[in-house]
């Protein structure tokens, strides 16, 4: 028989929350129409953005940035 | 989301993954020898798009294969069947410049190409054939997204004084690459697509921004490996 003990369920964390705390984003610099846009992000299209965080490191602010030119 | 059209989703989707790619490339471009690490760059340039052509009509025959029951693929077909006669030849161009900066050209084709380069390209096909070839976007808006302008490319060319004939090709590119990418867009914001598939176009994004990244990082770290060698064999002698 289940335990009829009611575990809290753990609010889940928004994909603006758990972005900026993989340091994907800064919330600060968006917008709250930015946010939504980021809300709609699918669970993988989140893992997959976490993991690139991970893999390659963050580029500086506010620089302009040398574009590389690759084609097809 | 649903608001945007889908090229600014995509475009939405793109910011938040680029940082990756902008961090290396500004290690790259700006990085004082230059000019030692760029026949590594046009060769790494050779070996993705000496597939273009093949992999764009490899995602036109999937989606004609599809368009009778899906609307979608039935939109893309002829989108992607006159961009890969746009591509044509462009390897060829890019082969020329090579060769034009000293190397062989037997030796530039015989040379293998980076595993990475290989999981870039070689991820696109099997979404394009096994998945959808929608997916094919999310490459093609990345590759092409952010052309350089020709007065970037001549700076670049001036400060760390790279030979013209290594940048013809990179710069018919800077020229035909805004329209592309504008029709790229155009033609995403044409497309009925679901939110599946609209998913699979962000992930191709984000792996060809990925592995992008990791090949020019791959150049940089050759290179900082060559220098360290070089520094113990002065020493040592």
């Amino acid at each position: 028989m289940p335990s009829k003990t009611k575990s809290k369920s753990k609010k889940k964390s928004s994909n603006v929350e758990r972005l900026e705390t993989a340091g994907v984003l800064v919330s600060e610099q968006f917008t709250d129409d930015d946010k939504k846009t980021v809300e709609k992000l699918s669970e993988t299209e989140v893992t997959a953005l976490i993991k690139l965080r991970k893999k390659r490191g963050s580029a500086p602010e506010g620089k302009h940035h040398l574009r590389p030119n690759i084609f097809v | 989301m649903n608001s945007l059209n889908h090229s600014k989703r995509l475009r939405a989707k793109i910011r938040l993954a680029e940082p990756y790619l902008l961090d290396v490339s500004d290690q790259f471009w700006t990085h004082p020898q230059l000019a030692e690490m760029f026949p590594e760059f046009l060769f790494m340039m050779h070996s993705i798009i000496r597939s273009s052509v093949s992999l764009i009509n490899a995602a036109a025959v999937s989606a004609q294969r599809r368009a009778d029951l899906d609307p979608v693929s039935q939109k893309i077909v002829s989108y992607y069947t006159t961009h890969a006669l746009e591509e044509a030849h462009h390897d060829d161009w890019l082969l020329e410049d090579i060769v034009a900066m000293g190397a062989d050209r037997s030796d530039v084709l015989a040379r293998l190409p980076s595993p990475t380069i290989a999981s870039l390209v070689g991820a696109q096909y099997y979404w394009a054939l096994h998945v959808h070839p929608v997916s094919l976007f999310g490459y093609l808006a990345v590759l092409e997204g952010n052309p350089s302008s020709v007065k970037h490319l001549s700076k670049i060319r001036t400060k760390h004084g790279l030979p013209a004939e290594g940048m013809r090709t990179m710069v018919k590119h800077a020229r035909l690459d805004p329209y592309h990418r504008d029709e790229i867009y155009a033609q995403l914001d044409e497309l009925p697509l679901t939110e599946n598939l609209s998913e699979l176009v962000a992930l191709s994004a984000f792996h060809t921004i990925e592995h992008i990244a990791q090949a020019l990082q791959e150049i940089l770290d050759a290179h900082r490996n060559e220098e360290v060698i070089e520094e113990a064999t002065a020493q040592a002698v």
